[in-house]
Order: structure tokens, then C-alpha cells, then sequence
């Protein structure tokens, strides 16, 4: 027994398979283009500058978005500055990659659900706010 | 529409061995047999019916501001009656056990990774 009284052939085969799971996943072609989408653009210093500038102007407006209260000016520059953000291949190559590699974490997570009769990224996810 | 997604014969082995060591844990094990016992039982079924009921009840009526007292009187005593059964208490404890071991295993696996396993599978975002 271990020191949580669990069988320690078992801890030892859930560490197994954890690691297996997470090789084969850093294996697969999605995260291997993740991560170099991700290195691209944190490199980009202008695609980094465009997200801070979008970033602090959707900040400055937070509180309209939220009642709904946007003049058309400041809804016609948000979606500006998110249109010269996306602009930038790294970006629009960081989008694509993050968009596959959520499909395949959703498309794994729901084999672990099914067995654990458990719903993983609801149960393990942090909630949206927080 | 969503892409089906083909998993490699790696990650297909490697969630296959996973998945069954996962079921082979106390918590899972637990939490499956708990689940199992709770949902042919007659009892906690019935009270969990009538417990959902009366919270949609209540949800409807705080709409138009509309709950009266008698109303929470009700609420609490289906939430006893839900307490007080030992089938339904066990199942929920069972799922909390099961949730904080799968909470474990999924940050090993995004230490693993490097990033968040859960948040990017995560299905519906804000």
C-alpha cells in the first residue's frame, strides 16, 4: 500500500498510462504544430504589439460591452484592431493550430468521460469566470 | 459542423490504457459503483425528480418575483428528504472523491504537456 492506501500497483499503472497518454499527445501532429504556432508568435514582436493594442482598447470599453452600450465608432474600431491583429500569418496560423488541438483534446477527453461515466473538462476545467 | 476526429493508433492505445486504469481506481471504481446503485434506485430517484421539479418551480417564479415562503419550506424539505438518503448522499460523495482524483490526473498530464489539458477540451467557451 502506499500512503494514501491505494494498491501501489495501481498508483504505478496510473502513472504508467498517464505518461503514455501524454507522449502519444505531444506525439500527434496537432500539438507538434501547436507549439511551433505558438513559438512563431510569441516571437512576432508587430502580431504581439497589435494584440496589446486590441487588448487595451477592448479593456477601455469593457464596462459598454457589457450593457450593450457601444457607439457604432467603437464597435466599428474593436472589430478593427481585431481584424489587424488577425492579419498577421502567425496569428492566423496560432488560430488554426489552437482550433485543432482543441478538437483533439475534446475528442480525447471524451473517451475518458465515457469510461468514467464523468464529464473530464467539466469536471477538471476551471470555470469561464474564474 | 464538427470535424470527426481520427485518433492516431498511438493515442487510441494510449487513452485505451489510460481509460482502464482510471476504472481500476478506488475513486472511479467507487464513484461508478455509487452511480450505478443510485441510479436503479427507486427512492433517490424519485426524490431527485421532485427535488428538480420544485427548483424549476422556484427558478420560474423568481422570474416574476413570486416566491413565497411556503415555497422555500418546500425547497428545504425535499433538499432533507435528499440529504437524508443515504443512497443519494453516498452517490454524491462519490462523485466529489471522483472529480478531486480526476483534478490530480489532469494536472499531471498538463505538466506533461506544458499547457492545460481540460481548458482546451473544454467544449462550450465565453
Amino acid at each position: 500500500m502506499n500512503s494514501s492506501g491505494m494498491p501501489q500497483v495501481k498508483t504505478d499503472d496510473i502513472k504508467a498510462s498517464t505518461r503514455k497518454f501524454a507522449s502519444a499527445l505531444v506525439e500527434s501532429k496537432e500539438f507538434t504544430r501547436f507549439d511551433a504556432a505558438d513559438v512563431q508568435f510569441h516571437a512576432d514582436a508587430q502580431a504581439n504589439q497589435a494584440l496589446r493594442e486590441y487588448q487595451e482598447f477592448a479593456q477601455s470599453i469593457q464596462t459598454k460591452r457589457m450593457f450593450n452600450t457601444l457607439t457604432p465608432i467603437e464597435q466599428q474600431e474593436l472589430e478593427r484592431k481585431w481584424i489587424a491583429f488577425t492579419a498577421f500569418p502567425s496569428v492566423s496560423e496560432y488560430l488554426e493550430a489552437q482550433t485543432e488541438m482543441q478538437a483533439l483534446c475534446q475528442a480525447c477527453a471524451q473517451v475518458i468521460s465515457e469510461a468514467c461515466h464523468l464529464d473530464y473538462a467539466t469536471a477538471c476545467g476551471k470555470s469561464c469566470c474564474g | 459542423m464538427d470535424k470527426k476526429f481520427t485518433l492516431s493508433p498511438e493515442l487510441e492505445s494510449g487513452l485505451q490504457d489510460l481509460s482502464n486504469s482510471l476504472v481500476a481506481t478506488e475513486d472511479i471504481s467507487g464513484y461508478l459503483k455509487a452511480l450505478d446503485k443510485f441510479n436503479s434506485d427507486v427512492k433517490a430517484q424519485s426524490i431527485m425528480k421532485e427535488l428538480s421539479t420544485v427548483q424549476a418551480d422556484l427558478r420560474l417564479k423568481q422570474t416574476s418575483n413570486q416566491i413565497s415562503t411556503e415555497d422555500l419550506e418546500i425547497l428545504r424539505s425535499v433538499q432533507k428528504l435528499a440529504q437524508d438518503n443515504a443512497v443519494i448522499a453516498n452517490y454524491l460523495m462519490a462523485q466529489q472523491n471522483a472529480i478531486g482524483f480526476l483534478k490530480e490526473i489532469n494536472a499531471d498530464i498538463s505538466q506533461l504537456l506544458g499547457l492545460d489539458f481540460a481548458s482546451l477540451a473544454k467544449k462550450n467557451k465565453c
